[in-house]
């Protein structure tokens, strides 16, 4: 018996959206004991389904086509009240940003509690109580006797997405949407989530509809499969024969753009250090009131490091392991506690004003949020051009300049009076990339430059990079969350956890023989690692 | 700057309100015109209701045309509005920046020195302040100028702070420009719309304080004020509204003509709303 069936769903945009439908066209269904994952890039409209399905589509969008057939129901037919007793009862949702999810001001467990409640009104405390803490055990929380207690910021992601998903269980649902609930996790957390719901899948039978934009969650996962692009379905099937068998070119290309599976960089090179770290400290050192003591964060314990010229450095590690603080600490954006960084052999903790304006302009950085790194007030060309300006360039050579630049990285020179939200978020990271070359430096550091792009984008800035990197000799500090991302690029990795350095080695040693169990760990974390391993092995043969 | 303005007139309250503002500056700059005599200068008998004796808006105790007081008394409203808040802008948002941008020491120093404005209480500080300095016109501009500028100065330090968090402020940095550059050009115009909507606001605030000044008769004595009238027609209100009611109507005119601009300018200086 059918779950769920989408028939023939379109859901209208009003006016001056990129276009008419957010979807058109749309059918497929959902079977109990079934995991459907919807996967497409960015602006595919998979979010607003699941939204329809919910009547939770913003205002001034509807559905205007199409049933969504639930139990003999068209829900999109039903009244409000009938909305809300099926919401969180028979159909729940889980979030992608578990921070925002949840209420900052209230308790995990009345969180939950009260999700309980509103379905029936008529449970006892120590009822609600048990059965809040039996939900925290089925989600694996350790301790749910103490942790119901806690707020949201005491915890960390990974437990505030179980949190989620104990909210959405509480009342027995039949079918779980699950919207990119592991995009803001770590690999390592990802990982753990995705296991816990398809334990919990398999084990209380529901259907689940799940929405990714990373096929090798997919590949891990899913029963089925809908590929959507720009609002249409491309292709739909079983899991096995889409991934193994795609007819359509666009899932061919999604398949192709999941990074990491190509072979690896070249390796190590014996040329002059570029850029030597050595013993760098660093705390973070937080306030908690007068008599509490303070909290401190270790984000850089005795770094040792050596970047030499040409080579590609990819550091790895989960968030708050001090990757970032790394990268910020090489540029002085933030001040090292302790410790020496070597450039060309001078010490740039010793510059002053002068040699650290020289420093940086060979030293440019590529930030990971491309929305928020280009000043939304000023044209991007006008970004560009005021980097060789500050030197003595001259306004007219300048322009001229940024132009060619615009060109190289492939946007059109035309885009030079345009403002940054004209832009998608590939484009602007392409701005970002000519405003840090066009300084001619001789190291670039790429802080996470791809983790906010769609799979397809990625592989698009990851090729510039590189062919840019080999044009003009550059040296890159490459700080990514993503082994597969950096497998792509880096001649030699660092895997970073804690603020120490776990490992240090070659790209191809550290993926062929990693010596630590914690890089070990994160490597058997990496989604669809099983699928597109036999799908190597399977085009070797 | 044609798409913020386009968007500033695609909303009904920056169309009334700049209306209501256009009628208001008409009045102050047509007062000398229709009424070339002073406003202090009887006209007539007192008493006259409105339209008795071609006096429009009648005319006060002392028979002086309330219609010329209404508008000689826009060109003062106008006048001290503008000064002031200007004076007040230029304290808040030099005080603001330097704290928002410097280091914590700078920013402690600055954050009391406007926590003890704060505590003072506006209005009776504004009387003081004339009150010590003798009232003329100047003084009073000061005088508000003095009192209005820590909201100012508060939401500039804030709105620097988090400006200068964001990363494009740090890739300007690593662009090696100077740190007076990068507030100049990035920092500030990126946190100035909030300031230019409360700035506005403080116009009409300052207009208020005007009135209330020279309703306690702290005013400039030289110069016809709304504020004044207002004050000099209380006592007879239940014989001669039209004293006190007019002058009084004004002044509401101009200050929702002030509110509603600033209203539609928030909008239009956000980038998402007017550049879509």
């Amino acid at each position: 018996m059918t779950l769920l069936s989408v028939e023939n769903l379109s859901i209208r945009l009003p006016k001056g959206a990129d276009r008419e439908h957010a979807v058109s066209e749309i059918s497929f269904d959902i079977n109990p004991n079934e995991i459907v994952c919807l996967v497409g890039e960015s602006g595919s409209g998979k979010s607003m389904i699941a939204h329809a399905i919910l009547g939770l589509l913003p205002p001034k969008v509807h559905a205007d086509q199409g049933r969504l057939d639930f139990a003999g129901k068209d829900l999109l037919q039903l009244s409000k009240s009938e909305t809300m007793a099926l919401r969180g009862g028979d159909i729940a949702m889980i979030f992608q940003e578990p921070l925002t999810a949840l209420n900052p001001l209230k308790k995990v467990g009345e969180q939950v509690g009260e999700a309980i409640r509103v379905h029936q009104p008529t449970i006892a405390r120590e009822a609600l109580t048990t059965r809040v803490e039996e939900l925290f055990t089925q989600v694996g929380l350790p301790d749910p006797s103490r942790l119901r207690k806690a707020f949201p910021f005491q915890l960390s992601g990974g437990q505030r997405q179980r949190v989620m998903i104990a909210m959405a269980l509480s009342n027995n649902p039949k079918l779980l949407i699950a919207d990119e609930p592991t995009t803001a996790l770590d690999v390592t957390t990802q990982r753990q989530i995705l296991d816990l719901i398809k334990d919990l899948q398999e084990k209380r039978g529901m259907g689940v509809l799940f929405i990714t934009h990373d096929i090798g969650v997919v590949a891990d996962i899913a029963d089925k499969v809908v590929v959507l692009k720009q609002g249409r379905i491309e292709e739909q099937g079983p899991a096995a024969s889409v991934l193994d068998t795609p007819t359509r070119d666009y899932t061919r290309m999604l398949l192709d753009a999941v990074p990491g599976r190509g072979s690896v960089q070249a390796g190590e090179t014996h040329a002059n250090p570029l850029l030597e770290v050595k013993g760098l400290q660093k705390e973070f050192v937080t306030r908690q009131g007068l008599f509490a003591p303070p909290r401190r964060v270790l984000a850089a314990g005795n770094l040792n490091l050596t970047l030499r010229e040409g080579e590609t450095l990819a550091v790895v590690g989960e968030s708050g392991s001090g990757k970032s603080t790394l990268a910020r600490m090489v540029l002085r954006l933030i001040e090292a506690d302790d410790g020496a960084i070597l450039w060309h052999g001078k010490n740039v903790r010793g510059m002053g004003r002068e040699a650290l304006r020289q420093y940086r302009r060979r030293a440019q950085i590529v930030f990971q949020d491309p929305y928020a790194s280009l000043d939304p007030r000023i044209p991007i060309g006008e970004s560009i051009a005021r980097g060789p300006m500050i030197f003595g360039t001259p306004r007219a050579e300048a322009e001229a300049d940024t132009r060619q630049w615009l060109d190289r990285v492939g946007l059109s020179p035309a885009a030079f009076d345009r403002f940054p939200h004209e832009f998608s978020g590939g484009q602007r990271q392409r701005v970002c990339i000519a405003r840090a070359l066009i300084m001619k430096p001789e190291l670039v550091i790429a802080d996470e430059a791809v983790s906010a792009l769609d799979v397809s984008v990625q592989s698009q800035v990851l090729d510039l990079l590189s062919d840019l990197k080999s044009e003009m000799g550059l040296s890159m500090l490459f700080i990514t969350h993503d082994l597969r991302v950096a497998r792509e690029i880096a001649d030699r990795i660092i895997v970073m956890q804690s603020g120490r350095i776990v490992e240090m080695s070659a790209a191809q040693t550290l993926f062929d023989a990693p010596q630590e169990d914690y890089t070990r760990r994160l490597l058997d974390a990496v989604p669809g690692r099983d699928f597109f391993a036999r799908q190597q092995a399977r085009a070797a043969v | 700057m044609n798409k913020t303005l386009k968007t500033f007139l695609s909303r009904p309250a920056g169309v009334v309100g700049l209306t209501l503002l256009a009628v208001v500056c008409l009045m102050a700059a047509l007062a000398p015109v229709i009424y070339p005599g002073s406003p202090w200068d009887m006209a007539g008998a007192p008493f006259m209701r409105p339209g008795q004796n071609h006096m429009l808006m009648g005319s006060d105790t002392m028979g002086r045309d309330i219609a010329s007081g209404v508008m000689h008394g826009a060109r003062v409203s106008l006048l001290i509005g503008i000064a002031s808040t200007l004076a007040a802008v230029l304290i808040g948002v030099t005080l603001g920046a330097i704290a928002g941008f410097s280091g914590p020491m700078v920013d402690l120093l600055i954050v009391r020195a406007t926590e003890v404005f704060q505590t003072i209480p506006n209005f009776v500080l504004a009387i003081l302040l004339v009150a010590i300095l003798t009232p003329s016109i100047w003084t009073v501009i000061l005088a508000i100028g003095i009192v209005s500028w820590p909201p100012l100065a508060r939401l500039t330090r804030a709105q620097v702070k988090s400006v200068a968090q964001r990363e494009f402020v740090q890739a300007a940095r690593c662009q090696g420009q100077s740190s007076m550059s990068v507030l100049l050009r990035h920092v500030l115009p990126n946190a100035i719309s909030p300031i230019i909507v409360t700035a506005s606001m403080t116009v009409a605030t300052a207009i208020l304080i005007e009135a209330a000044l020279s309703f306690m008769g702290l005013g400039d004595p030289n110069f016809m004020s709304w504020g004044y009238m207002v004050g000099a027609g209380r006592t007879v209100i239940r014989q001669a509204w039209w004293m006190s009611v007019f002058p009084g109507f004004a002044i509401l005119i101009t200050v929702v003509a002030i509110n509603l601009v600033g209203e539609a300018l928030n909008d239009a200086l956000n980038p998402r709303i007017s550049r879509a």
